[in-house]
């Protein structure tokens, strides 16, 4: 593990490494995103879109700048790893962001969504209000394997705990083929509380899976440390 | 305000299929089974597709509950 890692929040100079985090990162390994296969994107609009969202970094989701922690190495951002309070301001995280996004929509692409609503459905988890939501952890490939992602969840635990010390429990949500996240997000006490399937067609042509996990682990709110 | 609290009924009863539903400024999404971000989705596709206007940025991010669709189609549609 270097020794020379940094963390910071991002601010507009990240606003590119952000997005990259959350694409990949909605990819899971595959080449699909999710928001493209719902609204019948192309990944270059998607990306367009993305980018303005994020920029206007509302909170509260994980299409918000400043909500995301990046680890860099000598000056690079090599990590990213997105967290926020659940429903702080009163309405999910995913209504809040699907209202950030509606408005970059079009018509027709808002209207794929609808129609497809049906098979889609099915892979909604809930998270839980006011619990601390980690999402978007992202790793430059050629970092990957020395625990970084774990580092950066960690660092994330210590500024939320300090800052919002009545926050007890943490939430992520994986996708099920992804068990090199899984195992990772266990080391450092993540457990499996939900799954959500949808095991049809349409799901299984645009979504990188068809089993979604939700995990959770409690906050202890003291030093944060890896299992072995 | 109640002109526009008697359509968004009729398009919540619609959305969400539940011709009895009965809902006010005070309503969110908690409230009604079935309000999830895909609905919530159609729902303001509706109400765009019914009053013929288009939301912005500025006005959806605030759509919290149903007041503030509310005060986002008086200052929309009054002042037209």
């Amino acid at each position: 593990m270097p020794n020379n890692i940094r963390y910071h929040f991002a601010t507009s100079e990240d606003l590119d490494f952000v997005i990259e985090a959350i694409v990949e990162s909605t990819k899971s390994g595959t080449d699909r995103i999710s928001y493209c296969g719902l609204f019948s994107l192309s990944e270059m609009r998607f990306r367009e879109i993305l980018k303005q969202v994020v920029a206007e970094d509302v909170g509260g989701n994980d299409f918000s700048l400043t909500n995301y922690l990046i680890a860099s190495i000598d000056g690079n951002p090599v990590g990213a790893c997105c967290a926020w309070i659940e429903a702080l301001v009163g309405v999910q995280s995913n209504l809040l962001k699907f209202n950030l996004l509606f408005p970059h929509l079009e018509a027709e692409e808002v209207q794929n969504a609808k129609n497809i609503a049906q098979f889609v459905r099915p892979l909604q988890l809930n998270r839980e209000p006011f619990s601390l939501q980690i999402d978007s952890v992202y790793v430059k490939p050629e970092f990957r394997g020395m625990g970084l992602s774990q580092k950066i969840i960690l660092e994330q635990f210590r500024f939320f705990s300090e800052k919002n010390p009545e926050i007890t429990k943490a939430q992520l949500i994986v996708i099920k083929p992804n068990t090199g996240a899984i195992r990772s997000y266990e080391k450092i006490g993540f457990k499996v509380i939900q799954e959500a399937e949808a095991n049809n067609e349409v799901v299984s042509k645009i979504f990188p899976a068809t089993i979604f996990i939700l995990m959770e682990m409690p906050l202890p709110h003291h030093e944060y440390a890896l299992r072995t | 305000m109640q002109h526009f609290l008697s359509d968004l009924t009729k398009i919540f009863r619609t959305v969400f299929q539940n011709p009895l539903l009965e809902i006010s400024k005070e309503t969110k999404a908690a409230d009604i089974d079935g309000w999830d971000s895909l609905q919530h989705f159609i729902l303001i596709l509706s109400i765009e597709k019914h009053f013929n206007i288009k939301f912005t940025t500025e006005e959806s991010r605030n759509f919290l509950n149903v007041g503030q669709i509310i005060d986002s189609l008086e200052k929309k549609l009054n002042h037209q």
